[in-house]
């Protein structure tokens, strides 16, 4: 009976981890810049990651290596908001400008408004 | 020199710890090898991070109070990834994306650290740069621009680092 319970819970706690985790890839894929994407990347990585791991460790039971998941759970936690900082300012350092909207369409009106000036169409 | 060898004590039963945990064996060689790995990387990460390490001041009474807002933080990383998900699932995508400018008025090293963690955990803003006082900021919408000039993230880290008025 507490098998059944703590595997059901395992599985819960690992598909809710997926989930984020899969909210975390179409957040990179669908969003508009390297700023935003790491919203989605860095906070659905913690959840995620975490939530799994939380699950492996129910799933394991009590023994020697839910204290090493316990310790992969706060390196994975300390070591993905650094690395999102890190990307964050690399991109800042190159001048990699945010996305703003319709900036697209306001820089082709720019260019046209100087391309007739200069010729004077 | 001698400050920093005493500080390095304090950081090699860490790391010693965590790689005996993580590689799980008794062995002698095994251990060996940890220890010498542990008296390396503890060395060279105090020759490196020197300046910033001599500010640090923790005690018990820190680490406690840290703890009490790392679990109050839980619920803001939950909060945040519903966020990102509605947002993203949207098929009109709401973002309205902006890098502001944040003064903090914390001092010292650690706590600056800690304030950019918890930007990055808390919904809809990501630390991006670090200089001198001001931060840079990028915020997924206005409204995570306006929530953080209230300055509540802030008061709470100076409750965590303030000296001990109240007991």
């Amino acid at each position: 009976m507490f098998d059944v319970i703590s595997n059901s819970l395992a599985v819960l706690f690992l598909s809710v981890g997926v989930f984020f985790l899969w909210v975390g890839v179409i957040g990179v894929i669908r969003l508009p810049d390297i700023y935003s994407r790491l919203h989605a990347a860095t906070k659905c990585d913690i959840l995620g990651a975490g939530l799994a791991l939380i699950g492996l460790m129910i799933y394991e039971g009590l023994s020697f290596n839910v204290l090493k998941l316990l310790l992969v759970t706060l390196l994975l936690l300390s070591s993905s908001l650094v690395v999102g900082h890190v990307i964050a300012r690399a991109a800042r350092r190159i001048d990699l400008v945010p996305w703003q909207e319709n900036r697209e369409e306001k820089l082709l009106l720019e260019k046209e408004k100087l391309f007739r000036e200069i010729f004077k169409v | 020199m001698k400050r920093i060898d005493k500080r390095m004590w304090t950081l090699l039963p860490l790391l010693f710890g965590f790689w005996v945990i993580l590689t799980g064996s008794f062995n002698l060689i095994n251990l060996l090898l940890g220890l010498l790995v542990s008296i390396f990387t503890s060395y060279f990460s105090f020759i490196l991070l020197k300046k910033h390490f001599s500010s640090i001041n923790i005690n018990f009474r820190i680490f406690w109070r840290f703890c009490i807002c790392a679990i109050k933080i839980i619920k803001d990383i939950f909060q945040a990834n519903t966020d990102v998900g509605e947002r993203v699932m949207d098929p009109k995508m709401p973002i309205s994306p902006a890098v502001i400018k944040f003064k903090s008025n914390l001092s010292g090293f650690l706590p600056k650290v800690i304030l950019a963690s918890f930007i990055t955990l808390r919904p809809g803003t990501l630390a991006v740069d670090f200089e001198g006082d001001i931060i840079y900021v990028h915020c997924i919408a206005d409204e995570f621009a306006k929530e953080l000039m209230e300055r509540k993230l802030e008061n709470s880290i100076n409750w965590i680092f303030e000296e001990g008025k109240r007991s």
